[in-house]
């Protein structure tokens, strides 16, 4: 009978021990960092004419493009962007682009709130609230209750040049990369 | 047995933390990437050239109104928009402005009268309205003006008397 019961034992372990270690680990995994455009992902110049020079996008235009971050709440973040030097219509016709950027970490999508880039890359705390007030894990995490998290906000807006260039459609792609610091 | 099982579950915490391991790796959640887009529409600027400014000859006492006919009169002004070839353009002017004596209050009110045309030519031109939606610059994105209109001096104090003329071309 203890025989039997071995068998038994060893037949059905091992299955339970491996979904225990499984669920252990995602416990203790740190939350993604998720990266998100919620405005409409393109940062529009509109309708320029030739020579018409310096073409701002201010940080308060509604044409600014916003990008949320998602992640652990109490941990530094780097940010990384990589634009392009210009918009592009061919070889020969370019709109020199200067970037702008600002991000805020106090937990709520409002760029009265934003600090601005000094440069390409900038690190801060996805969570820094300054103004005081709950934070956004104080009901518990967005992750299905693991670890808490908050969420920072990109701004993204710049300014080109427009010259003595052909009419056409100019384009570019700007590069962001966030991970944590 | 004790001894075996220890064993049997230590090699499969280790085969399931690693698997798990690998996987996070694979995803690398400590780090994302995103990419926006910038774009920005040229188009070509019109641009308005006067070639020549309306001229009237020395009024006379008895002179009740002074018509220059944009049709047909050598002293319409002249002006050419300069733009895309074949493209749709709006036009729009106030028809009626005021002159101001140059040393003094009286003013005059001058009511324009504009030609326009594709071609180079005031003879086969049209009378234009306030607001001209069905306008085309040619193959070489001209389009042309002539500026006329009449004025009332009947009442006017003599001197000199200056005013402007606008008119606003766009692309449709």
């Amino acid at each position: 009978m203890k025989k039997i019961f071995a068998i038994i034992t060893l037949l059905f372990l091992p299955i339970t021990v491996l979904q225990a270690q499984t669920l252990a680990f995602n416990i203790e995994a740190p939350p993604e960092l998720t990266v998100t455009v919620i405005s409409d992902g393109v940062l529009d110049f509109g309708n320029l004419f030739q020579n018409q020079g310096n073409v701002q996008i201010l940080l308060e235009d509604p044409q600014t493009e916003i990008i949320s971050i998602e992640g652990e709440h109490n941990k530094d973040i780097r940010v990384t962007i990589s634009p392009p030097t210009a918009l592009q219509l061919d070889a020969n016709n370019s709109l020199p682009y200067t970037l702008g950027a600002a991000y805020t970490n106090e937990g709520e999508d409002n760029k009265n709130q934003a600090t601005q880039f000094s440069g390409n890359t900038v690190a801060f705390p996805i969570y820094d609230d300054e103004g005081g007030g709950p934070p956004p894990w104080a009901q518990g995490g967005k992750k299905g209750g693991g670890t808490p998290t908050a969420e920072a906000y990109l701004y993204i807006y710049g300014n080109i040049t427009v010259g003595q260039v052909r009419a056409g459609t100019y384009t570019g792609t700007i590069n962001i990369y966030v991970e944590y610091d | 047995m004790k001894k075996t099982i220890t064993a049997l579950l230590l090699v499969l915490a280790v085969i399931g933390f690693t698997t798990v391991t690998a996987t996070a790796q694979d995803q690398d959640p400590a780090s994302s990437r995103i990419s926006i887009s910038a774009s920005a529409e040229v188009v070509e600027s019109i641009e308005m050239e006067t070639i020549r400014d309306m001229s009237f000859s020395p009024v006379q006492p008895s002179q009740q109104l002074i018509s220059i006919n944009p049709l047909s009169d050598t002293n319409t002004g002249k002006m050419i928009a300069l733009g895309n070839a074949d493209s749709q353009i709006r036009v729009s002017f106030v028809r009626e402005r005021t002159l101001r004596h140059t040393s003094g209050n009286g003013t005059l009110t001058f009511t324009y009268e504009i030609a326009g045309n594709d071609e180079d030519d005031q003879s086969s031109a049209e009378i234009l309205q306030t607001d001209n939606r069905d306008l085309t610059l040619n193959g070489n994105g001209e389009y042309f003006f002539w500026i006329g209109g009449q004025i009332n001096v009947e009442n006017a104090k003599p001197g000199n008397y200056n005013g402007n003329f606008t008119i606003e071309v766009e692309y449709i």
